[in-house]
């Protein structure tokens, strides 16, 4: 995939699966590189830390028994206002794409 | 490469670009990343120390590495030689307010971060030190020795050791890593034996020309030692 088209999607789809569930920073990096194994994981950690920091997700420390404290993260309530606007340009992107495509 | 290594380059380039707490915060977070892949695995996984520092500077959004420690010693450079060029010619008051703004400017700016480390204590004892010789011991040594020789020394020396103050304190200031403290002053010793050694050489250490020479020096020296230490030290960490 081309990296301009990419840039933009990592961060939409991150949001998509954090959706979905809280998850563990090592677990979102795994779970993104499946869909995107040509991007280094990372990529992804550098884009969760940003999402942080604008507060579109918040972290907190998971219990886990016998291991090490695990960072987790969750979408704020800004972070799903992004979602929602970000998944609906992208739909229009689509939906446009699709009727020039035809 | 090993865990071990991996972190401790990871913390050298970060380092350069981000405050100590997040440097902290994003070792803390690979050191558990970490437990989840083999020694061989880490790089195909997570790409090398330099490719992850560079994914958060690009996702950051700061292109120019202002608070490299490279740049560190050019700040110096320029402020060793507008400190210097002061220096010229008859001391007056406005003299004395431009050097005292310069030497309280970093003392605000440590007030401001709400932090006291140990070049900051390094800091204040040079001032000290640099005032003492300064204004006092070549007027008192005019009386006892040769002041067109033991004088420019004493000027030299405190000026030498000013600058090292400015650079040490610029350079914690800017990068909040003290690893590069110890070339700091290895360098300005180095500049200072080179500045004795051109005050006794020059018939006319007063010329214009001369006093620039030796203005640049030391912060020259600081470039290239912290360029030589930089280049050694990645290559030793490779």
């Amino acid at each position: 995939m081309d990296a301009q088209i990419k840039k933009g999607t990592l961060e939409l789809c991150i949001l998509l699966l954090l959706r979905n569930g809280d998850l563990y920073g090592y677990d979102i990096m795994k779970q993104m590189n499946v869909y995107f194994p040509e991007v280094n994981e990372s990529t992804f950690y550098a884009i969760l830390r940003r999402l942080a920091k604008d507060g579109i997700l918040e972290t907190y420390n998971g219990e886990v028994s016998n291991g090490p404290i695990r960072k987790y993260y969750r979408i704020t309530q800004l972070g799903y206002e992004e979602l929602n606007h970000n998944l609906n340009d992208f739909m229009k992107l689509v939906d446009i794409i699709n009727t020039l495509n035809q | 490469m090993n865990k071990e290594l991996f972190l401790k380059q990871l913390r050298f380039y970060l380092s350069i670009y981000f405050e100590e707490n997040e440097v902290n915060d994003i070792c803390s977070d690979y050191q558990v990343f970490l437990l989840e892949c083999e020694n061989n695995e880490i790089i195909s996984k997570f790409g090398t120390p330099k490719t992850i520092c560079n994914e958060l500077v690009k996702e950051r959004g700061m292109h120019i590495k202002w608070n490299s420690p490279i740049i560190l010693p050019i700040l110096g450079l320029i402020i060793g030689v507008i400190y210097r060029l002061l220096n010229i010619g008859y001391r007056n008051n406005f003299h004395f307010i431009i050097q005292l703004i310069i030497m309280v400017l970093p003392l605000l700016c440590f007030k401001h971060k709400k932090t006291i480390t140990k070049s900051f204590i390094i800091y204040e004892c040079i001032f000290i030190l640099h005032s003492i010789l300064l204004y006092s011991l070549p007027s008192l040594v005019s009386y006892i020795s040769n002041p067109l020789l033991l004088g420019p020394i004493y000027v030299s020396l405190s000026n030498t050791l000013y600058v090292f103050g400015l650079i040490l304190i610029l350079h914690n200031l800017l990068t909040n890593n003290s690893s590069y403290d110890s070339v700091i002053l290895t360098s300005n010793l180095i500049s200072l034996c080179n500045y004795i050694y051109l005050l006794h050489r020059l018939d006319s250490p007063s010329h214009y020309a001369s006093l620039c020479l030796l203005a640049i020096s030391p912060c020259i020296i600081a470039v290239i030692i912290c360029l030589i230490h930089r280049g050694v030290t990645i290559w030793m960490r490779k």
